[in-house]
């Protein structure tokens, strides 16, 4: 009996406390598998945005335009025969070396040099560009003893699926003049919205006001530097071509303190849907050897404007006004009459003059695009759909279109 | 012998199975890491859903001038010339719409833009000045009276904690693009509770004190003003008020007013407090000074921040609710409160119809037949609770005028 008791004692003195522990343990274990749990998740979402970069890295690369240094006493003096004026970024869609990267960058020089991600650098020559678009494709011009070398790709996605609040990944090297390595920096931020369409007042020291349509917005921090290069979806596919930004120096409301070029959260980006588009015309040499040829429908169009927009039964509605049809081109083939309303084009809404140049210049010529517009029959507002498919136009003076596109603003409402 | 080496020979084939099997399953593990994983996926598909839901009853809010002469709107085209803008959004589906009160001031007419491109005039309906906040309508045209319009729902800042998600949505530098659309910025809370004294002159004459506002590292520029400020379940948490930046745009420090402050001025507001009758916001209506260094120590409070009362009035809400000079407020409504400005942009706002309670810190002095007993004193901490006076900003002002002499 002594012995039974003495048992149950022992239980109740080691049980006891013992069950404690083990619930305290139990509850420490669990907070910590709690713990670990988030952190694993945290880890994991690091993971995603690590892998892009380690797939996208070997084919982002810095182009430099230069200018040759002509003189044999400065070409001693500084040890080189070119000299880069500018600095940007770029990426490689395909492995015989072709080069995706903004028109704007190659303008400050007249040859150029592609630096890749591992420090090798090499010449390139200008292939093909689109000035209205602000890209160039570029091509890395192989030396002799290393013919046959390949270049790593990244692959290019979808960017008619992008929704706001989706990951958005930047890879470039902006200021990179600051840096001595040759690798590309990432970014991320969210698509902060899509087909928008601003003008960028100055581009240059000596450029006037660019006028840019359909852009991917993002808040991914883009710098000087960063143009032309990739804007990746969280699968690692290039969904954008990293352009600009809005600055302080683009508002019209600015207070006079604010930095003129510092980044804001305002980014923009070339959806790579029109790019890709452009890439077999870029290959043929269009915008080098031969003008690049852009969409038009041949027309007289202006900003639908308030008053205009009564008597056409309209109030409140935004759209492009044809003022005039010409005689045989494709809107008048396709049956296009002055004082319809242009509404969207392709589903997309067009409000002002700005957005349906920069929608119809870089849709494919010759092949039919979907037109809604507003048309008064009887004194009364209809809608319908006509297919019109587009002619081709140049446009020799790039500048001046740009000055016209860029009057007229938001404001005719 | 043979027996022995057998289960040997099973034990070291079973083993190498094992290990096979085992490191197959690693393998297989690794190989399943292909694509962005799960948690990527989710996370940007709650950004999307959450601008998805919300995009629709987001407004820019524009600041007009009166209507213009007929040659002026000749020339621009417009009826009327925009002085300023900013965000808001639908609360109610009559067409409610709260915003910034430093949005809707200063100008003669408002008008709204609906993300899908409408335009409607709108009426201020009420504002409170300190809070920054102004609930206006919008004004139907006759043949669409009875159209009504997607809200967005209101979450509970008190649950917001540094380092949640913020996502917000708005309209900055509106009217330089061409498009109605919102746009989306993801950030985190950076801290909250945050309390600053706005010293920017352009925006009003006299400073304005901010109390408590969540703080965010997501993009916020000007025009943002008068957003919602979301948390990843798509409720509002906040309104984008203010922008701390030396360049007067996005740095990284974005300020929003918590809507449970909001909240509770819906009504008076919609009832038209600020517009039709003044504001009332909530006084204890005594002279209230920063603990210094002697008085803290004296109070038994060395080393210690807090408010003091300096001076209670015979009859005001103070004394009335049986505060008296030298009581130390520690906590107001259960949140600590550091200084005067603190404790005011708190006060101000917390409701007039129920008493608040105060954690007061009181030095009780023992008095006793004995004179050397009389120095003995101790600490003890109480709650008071305050019914609140309502007072006009007016009245607030000529109060502090007459104190300060």
């Amino acid at each position: 009996m002594q012995k039974a008791f003495g048992i149950h004692w022992a239980v109740g003195v080691l049980g006891v406390p013992g069950l404690v522990l083990a619930a305290l343990g139990c509850a420490v274990a669990a907070q910590a598998q709690g713990r670990a749990a988030l952190l694993s998740e945290a880890r994991s979402l690091e993971g995603a945005f690590t892998d892009v970069y380690a797939r996208a890295e070997p084919a982002v690369v810095t182009v430099f335009p230069e200018t040759e240094v002509r003189d044999p006493e400065a070409r001693l003096h500084y040890g080189v025969g070119r000299i880069a004026q500018g600095i940007g970024s770029g990426f490689i869609i395909d492995e015989r070396g072709y080069v995706i990267t903004n028109e704007h960058v190659l303008r400050q020089g007249s040859r150029y040099s592609v630096q890749l991600s591992d420090g090798r650098k090499y010449d390139a020559r200008l292939v093909g560009r689109d000035q209205l678009l602000d890209i160039a494709l570029v091509q890395i011009v192989v030396p002799r003893e290393e013919r046959g070398q390949t270049f790593p790709t990244v692959p290019l996605g979808d960017s008619d699926a992008l929704e706001p609040g989706m990951w958005a990944l930047a890879l470039g090297n902006p200021v990179g003049f600051y840096f001595d390595d040759a690798a590309p920096v990432m970014a991320v931020g969210v698509v902060s919205g899509v087909n928008r369409t601003f003008v960028k007042k100055e581009r240059g020291p000596t450029e006037g006001p660019h006028v840019y349509g359909g852009l991917i917005q993002t808040d991914a921090a883009i710098n000087s530097g960063n143009s032309g290069g990739p804007l990746l979806n969280i699968w690692g596919e290039v969904v954008g071509v990293t352009t600009c930004s809005f600055t302080p120096k683009d508002d019209n409301f600015r207070v006079s303190f604010a930095p003129e070029e510092a980044n804001i959260g305002i980014n923009f980006a070339v959806p790579i849907n029109v790019v890709k588009r452009k890439v077999p015309l870029l290959k043929r040499g269009d915008g080098v050897r031969r003008p690049m040829r852009y969409g038009t429908i041949n027309a007289t169009i202006i900003t639908l404007s308030k008053a205009e927009a009564e008597k056409l039964h309209l109030e409140g509605r935004r759209g492009v006004h044809i003022k005039k049809v010409t005689k045989g081109g494709a809107a008048a083939k396709a049956g296009l009459q002055a004082d319809d309303v242009i509404l969207k084009v392709n589903g997309r809404r067009t409000a002002n003059r700005r957005q349906l140049v920069c929608l119809i210049a870089h849709l494919p010529i010759g092949e039919a695009a979907s037109f809604e517009l507003s048309r008064v029959v009887k004194d009364k507002p209809v809608t319908m759909t006509v297919n019109v498919t587009l002619g081709g136009k140049t446009v020799t003076d790039v500048e001046a279109m740009m000055q016209w596109l860029s009057a007229g603003g938001p404001e005719e409402r | 012998m043979k027996v022995a080496s057998r289960r040997r020979w099973a034990g070291r084939v079973l083993g190498v199975l094992l290990g096979l099997l085992g490191g197959s399953v690693c393998g297989w593990g690794a190989e399943v890491q292909e694509g962005p994983n799960a948690h990527a996926l989710d996370l940007q598909q709650a950004f999307a859903s959450v601008f998805r839901e919300v995009e629709p009853a987001i407004v820019t809010v524009f600041l007009e001038t009166g209507e213009l002469s007929a040659m002026e709107i000749a020339r621009y085209g417009l009826r009327r010339m925009p002085l300023g803008l900013g965000s808001g959004f639908i609360v109610d589906k009559r067409g409610y719409i709260v915003t910034n009160e430093h949005v809707v001031s200063g100008g003669k007419r408002l008008s709204v833009l609906l993300s899908d491109g409408t335009k409607y005039d709108a009426k201020l309906i009420g504002k409170d000045q300190l809070l920054d906040i102004a609930l206006i309508r919008i004004v139907l045209p006759k043949a669409e009276k009875g159209r009504t319009f997607p809200v967005v729902r209101l979450g509970d800042s008190d649950t917001v904690r540094a380092g949640m998600w913020t996502i917000t949505v708005g309209n900055p530098i509106g009217f330089q693009f061409d498009d109605p659309e919102p746009v989306v910025s993801v950030g985190i809370v950076s801290g909250i509770k945050r309390t600053f004294v706005d010293t920017l002159e352009d925006r009003r004459e006299e400073m304005r004190t901010y109390g408590g506002l969540i703080q965010t590292d997501a993009v916020v520029n000007p025009g943002n003003s008068g957003g919602p400020l979301l948390n990843i379940q798509g409720e509002v948490i906040g309104v984008n008020t203010v922008l701390w930046s030396p360049t007067h745009y996005y740095v990284g420090l974005g300020f929003a007013v918590p809507i449970n402050t909001i909240r509770r001025k819906l009504d008076p507001m919609a009832r038209g407090a600020g517009v039709k009758e003044p504001m009332k916001y909530g006084m204890i209506e005594a002279q209230l000074e920063k603990l210094d260094e002697i008085t803290a120590d004296v109070l038994f409070l060395k080393g210690k921040r807090g408010v003091y009362v300096k001076q209670v009035f015979e009859g005001r809400a103070a004394a009335a609710a049986g505060m008296k000079t030298y009581d130390v407020i520690l906590k107001v409504a259960g949140q600590r409160v550091v200084n005067v400005a603190q404790l005011v942009s708190l006060v101000v706002h917390l409701p007039l119809d129920e008493p608040v309670p105060f954690t007061v810190w009181r030095v009780i002095k023992v008095e006793t037949l004995y004179p050397v007993c009389a120095k003995w004193s101790y600490p003890v901490t109480m709650t008071i609770n305050v019914k609140l006076r309502g007072k006009t900003i007016k009245e607030i002002r000529d109060a502090s005028r007459r104190l300060s002499h």
